[in-house]
């Protein structure tokens, strides 16, 4: 950044012995919120507690204040073509099919709720659902709200031909890095494993997970002690409907033994060893059953569902 | 009222006001799919006269959660330290002239910073301003031509 890297001539002649100022702008303006935090402040899409921050600055900051002024003048080109237009809606519509929806569909449905409903109810409360065939719904993670990250609010599985293993839903797990890698106090964009890893987090976001398998997978190599790398691989996986293939990873999450994680690799080893069909699977749920981890009540509920018989 | 019509009769402002928040397509997209979900959703008991401000709400809200979600993150942990102190004067003439040169608008002084001080490349500048590298690289024309006058006799 502190470089020019392709700057012309024209710009070379027009800056030239400016060099030191500009490098003492640079250093000056380092630490000042990035521009995608002003954007979101200008549109009122920080949190409370980040916002108020943001705003104090802006009172401080004539430099910050000229980047948002120069903000309002931009994106008034943006739109979405025709074909994106239509794919959107292909997708959302897709997407809200398969999940009930409020007002509709309790009149569509009502006398089949009025016959399920207690059943249909106690499902949703604990959070877990188990499908013979067709979509498996995923339940939002434990103490969290809704994130734009969680792309897949229903995770496809193939429609079932025959009367498969029950195979448990599960949520897409927040984004968090081990302390090790926050420990970093420099720029992030010289973190080298932060760097690195970004690409594939934000495939993993924006739920792209071909493409977070691809790049996890690249990363592996390079980080094999780096427990985002394989937890995140694992589930990655588990998101693209490899469940068999998630629990390679998952087993060396496993193995890193990382406190931050421990919990969740517990958890999604388990579901994908249920999913995939491994004899144990059922123990290990019961096992984070028993325990005080901080999926011990759905892995509860997952027990307790496996063990119920599964209408014909 | 059907919900594609109200779809289509929104979905762009609903789109540009995500990508004011977010440059990154994708991430748009997806904000500006969960609010039309939500409409699917409560379609029944909204006032189509609530719209769109109701669909821009719905995206405002889940860009919180979003930056909720990535404040654990060290490169977003990192954003939000302690700023310049305010009382410190410009370090320099040309900071000045950036903040403050005679015919500069705020979209020069913009493409500016952020390709000579955040040292961007105009492809990128034009991905996060959503305007095209040709208006990039005549707003930076622009603004340079005013620099050579302001600074020509230092540049001599």
């Amino acid at each position: 950044m502190s470089q020019p890297r392709d700057w012309d001539a024209e710009e070379r002649e027009a800056l030239d012995g400016l060099d030191g100022e500009l490098a003492e702008i640079r250093r000056r303006h380092q630490d000042d919120p990035s521009l995608e935090t002003l954007r979101a402040a200008e549109a009122d899409a920080l949190p409370p507690e980040m916002k108020a921050r943001v705003t104090r600055h802006l009172q401080d900051s004539a430099w910050s204040r000229a980047i948002v002024d120069g903000l309002r003048e931009t994106g008034a080109d943006d739109h979405l073509d025709a074909a994106s237009e239509d794919r959107l809606f292909e997708r959302i519509t897709r997407k809200a099919q398969a999940t009930p929806s409020r007002a509709p569909s309790r009149r569509r449905w009502a006398p089949t709720i009025a016959i399920g409903g207690l059943a249909l109810a106690a499902t949703l409360l604990i959070a877990v659902v188990v499908q013979r065939s067709g979509p498996d719904i995923a339940v939002p993670p434990e103490g969290a709200s809704a994130s734009i990250g969680v792309k897949p609010a229903i995770v496809e599985s193939a429609p079932a031909t025959r009367v498969d293993p029950p195979r448990i839903a599960f949520a897409k797990p927040e984004v968090k890095l081990s302390p090790s890698a926050l420990a970093w106090r420099g720029d992030a964009a010289a973190n080298p494993f932060v760097r690195d890893l970004a690409p594939a987090i934000d495939a993993y976001r924006a739920g792209d997970y071909p493409r977070a398998v691809a790049a996890f997978d690249r990363l592996s190599a390079v980080y094999p002690e780096a427990i985002e790398v394989s937890f995140y691989l694992g589930v990655s996986r588990m998101l693209a409907g490899d469940d068999a293939g998630a629990i390679a990873p998952l087993e060396v999450a496993a193995r890193l033994d990382n406190q931050t994680f421990a919990d969740d690799v517990a958890w999604y080893l388990a579901i994908a060893q249920q999913r995939s069909g491994h004899p144990n699977a059922r123990a290990k749920l019961a096992e984070l059953c028993r325990g005080q981890g901080a999926h011990a009540s759905s892995a509860c509920a997952a027990v307790a569902q496996l063990d119920v018989p599964s209408p014909r | 009222m059907e919900f594609e019509s109200l779809y289509r009769q929104h979905v762009q402002a609903v789109f540009r006001f995500a990508m004011s928040i977010t440059r990154r397509r994708e991430i748009a997209e997806d904000l500006t799919s969960e609010a039309f979900m939500a409409l699917h959703r409560e379609i029944d008991s909204i006032d189509p006269a609530q719209l769109p401000a109701w669909l821009l709400t719905v995206v405002r809200n889940r860009a919180r959660d979003l930056w909720r979600h990535q404040s654990i993150e060290e490169r977003y942990a990192v954003d939000m330290k302690p700023a310049t102190p305010p009382t410190a004067p410009p370090a320099s003439g040309l900071e000045e002239w950036i903040l403050e040169g005679a015919g500069l608008k705020p979209i020069h002084r913009l493409c500016v910073m952020l390709r000579y001080v955040s040292g961007m490349t105009r492809t990128e500048i034009a991905v996060e301003t959503g305007i095209s590298e040709t208006q990039v690289k005549g707003h930076l024309q622009y603004a340079l031509s005013l620099l050579r006058k302001a600074h020509g006799v230092r540049q001599s």
